[in-house]
């Protein structure tokens, strides 16, 4: 077997195993690389910065064990971002799965800021299934206490301390999604009814098709995958998952772009090969 | 020097046993990189009856028995006739959905399912005109934007490749013409080009998610479960 055929024949196997060594180098080697906030992580940023003090912000999360590595990192800063802020907030979500992920986060940085329940976040929970989104969110955007009701302690929402007075979604100064997938039911049925601005935490899969909210002002800001996630550490200055996802792939990512080419090579050594056999 | 041993954590605390478990989970699913083999459908399978039976069980306490059951209830309690009609026709329509199992029934469940499609589509009509029109708006750019009102998404240059990618691509999907004209050709085999790059990018963003995901498992397997590299 001549070099350029058995190049293009490597077990996918010892790929995998590359691959791997690839992104577990950072964990052996302490490696640090410049992280520059893009603008639509910054747009994120300022989105936060610029809440009036004391002024509520929703927080949907809706990741989970699957999404860990693109939506920790997201989750984490934002949290960090707010709790430093003092800025209250509530959350909730539309995945059963989520709330373990998310608490985890909230609890952990309550403790270091001495933050507390009812105060400074409340939890509403699994409220509205990922089917009925829709519906959901207009009538929590149209009657927030009449439709969460109770937080996850089974507190009265009149009876909470950080939101007295809560009627409707103009009560919200913000609304921050992170999650795998946009959730494009608060643009439809929040932003453009209510004005309340709203940025994206996304995986970066699909990241494509949602800038073009930032360019028509839908979405203020956003989160791209781990990398949005290691930009916003960076800004708050709290280096975390999001950093550590993002220095492994970019080892895995020079990896795949010397196999692509090598690959290529070895591919047109093949062609020029043949064509020497057919002349 | 130590930190790079592997020393596992005890599996003999409720911590250690999560991660245990998580950790022969991770590898089960991990082993069809390998080959397909029984311990890999043994992890699958027990993730989808997790999944399943997660799914079912927090629908009930945190969906019906809150937004169904206790109105209901309470209503019922306190003789309050509104609340109790609400909670029956919720019921009964949703119940009316499984006649759909039964040739006889099926039409319960057809009337059902026509209340759920007009609104769904009433629903749809209204998300995707808040969802659409800023951007169909925010399309109609100035290929001239004086330097005093330049921002990031709004200056000449990203405007007029914004322009030139646009009329592109919508011209590659202009059916109603001939596309072996010219003028159009040109335009609708630049706006092909543009597509595949959006393509390419589709992929690498793809590559991307998969990787992060990929990663954390690596991730966790070293530092958690083997603590590797942490002191």
């Amino acid at each position: 077997m001549r070099w350029f055929t058995r190049l293009q024949a490597i077990d996918n196997r010892l790929l995998y195993c590359l691959l791997a060594i690839a992104v577990t180098i950072p964990v052996f080697v302490d490696v640090r690389m410049p992280i520059r906030p893009t603008v639509e992580t910054l747009g994120a940023y300022r989105a936060v910065e610029n809440v009036p003090p004391g002024r509520l912000v929703m927080v949907q999360s809706t990741w989970d064990a699957g999404t860990i590595g693109e939506c920790e990192g997201q989750c984490r800063a934002v949290i960090e971002h707010l709790m430093r802020r003092s800025q209250p907030f509530v959350i909730w979500t539309s995945n059963p799965s989520s709330p373990p992920f998310y608490n985890r986060i909230i609890e952990e940085t309550a403790r270091r800021y001495g933050r507390r329940y009812g105060r400074d976040w409340v939890d509403f929970g699994y409220k509205v299934p990922g089917g009925s989104l829709a519906f959901g969110v207009q009538a929590m955007a149209k009657d927030f206490p009449g439709y969460m009701e109770r937080d996850v302690r089974g507190t009265p929402v009149n009876r909470i301390p950080a939101l007295r007075g809560v009627k409707d979604a103009t009560d919200f100064d913000l609304i921050i999604t992170i999650g795998y997938n946009p959730i494009g039911e608060f643009i439809q049925f929040v932003q453009a009814v209510y004005g309340t601005r709203v940025v994206f935490g996304i995986a970066a899969i699909n990241s494509t098709t949602t800038y073009s909210y930032l360019d028509s002002r839908q979405i203020v800001g956003m989160l791209v995958g781990a990398r949005g996630g290691a930009e916003y550490e960076v800004l708050v200055g709290r280096p975390g998952r999001g950093v550590q996802i993002i220095m492994a792939q970019s080892f895995g990512h020079l990896l795949i772009v010397v196999l692509i080419v090598i690959a290529n090579i070895a591919a047109t050594a093949q062609r020029r090969a043949e064509r020497g056999q057919s002349v | 020097m130590n930190s790079l041993i592997p020393h596992p954590v005890s599996p003999f605390s409720l911590t250690g046993l999560t991660i245990w478990l998580g950790a022969l989970a991770t590898l089960a699913i991990l082993s069809f990189l390998f080959r397909e083999n029984r311990l890999y459908r043994f992890a699958e399978h027990t993730l989808l009856g997790l999944g399943i039976g997660f799914g079912v069980a927090t629908t009930i306490t945190d969906i019906l028995i809150p937004k169904w059951w206790a109105p209901l209830s309470e209503g019922w309690q306190q003789r309050h006739w509104g609340a109790i009609g609400v909670g029956l026709a919720e019921i009964i329509l949703g119940l009316a959905l499984y006649g759909l199992y039964h040739k006889k029934t099926v039409w319960l469940s057809r009337a059902v399912l026509g209340l759920v499609m007009g609104a769904g589509a009433g629903m749809a009509f209204k998300g995707e005109i808040n969802d659409k029109l800023p951007q169909i708006i925010a399309s109609f750019k100035s290929p001239y934007v004086p330097a005093s009102q330049t921002t990031m998404f709004n200056n000449t240059p990203s405007n007029i490749v914004f322009i030139i990618v646009m009329l592109s691509v919508l011209s590659y999907f202009f059916f109603s013409a001939d596309q072996q004209r010219p003028t159009l050709r040109v335009s609708s085999r630049i706006g092909r080009i543009f597509l595949m790059l959006t393509f390419g990018i589709f992929f690498s963003n793809a590559i991307m998610t998969r990787m992060s995901v990929f990663i954390e498992r690596i991730w966790f397997l070293l530092t958690e479960w083997l603590r590797i590299g942490v002191p």
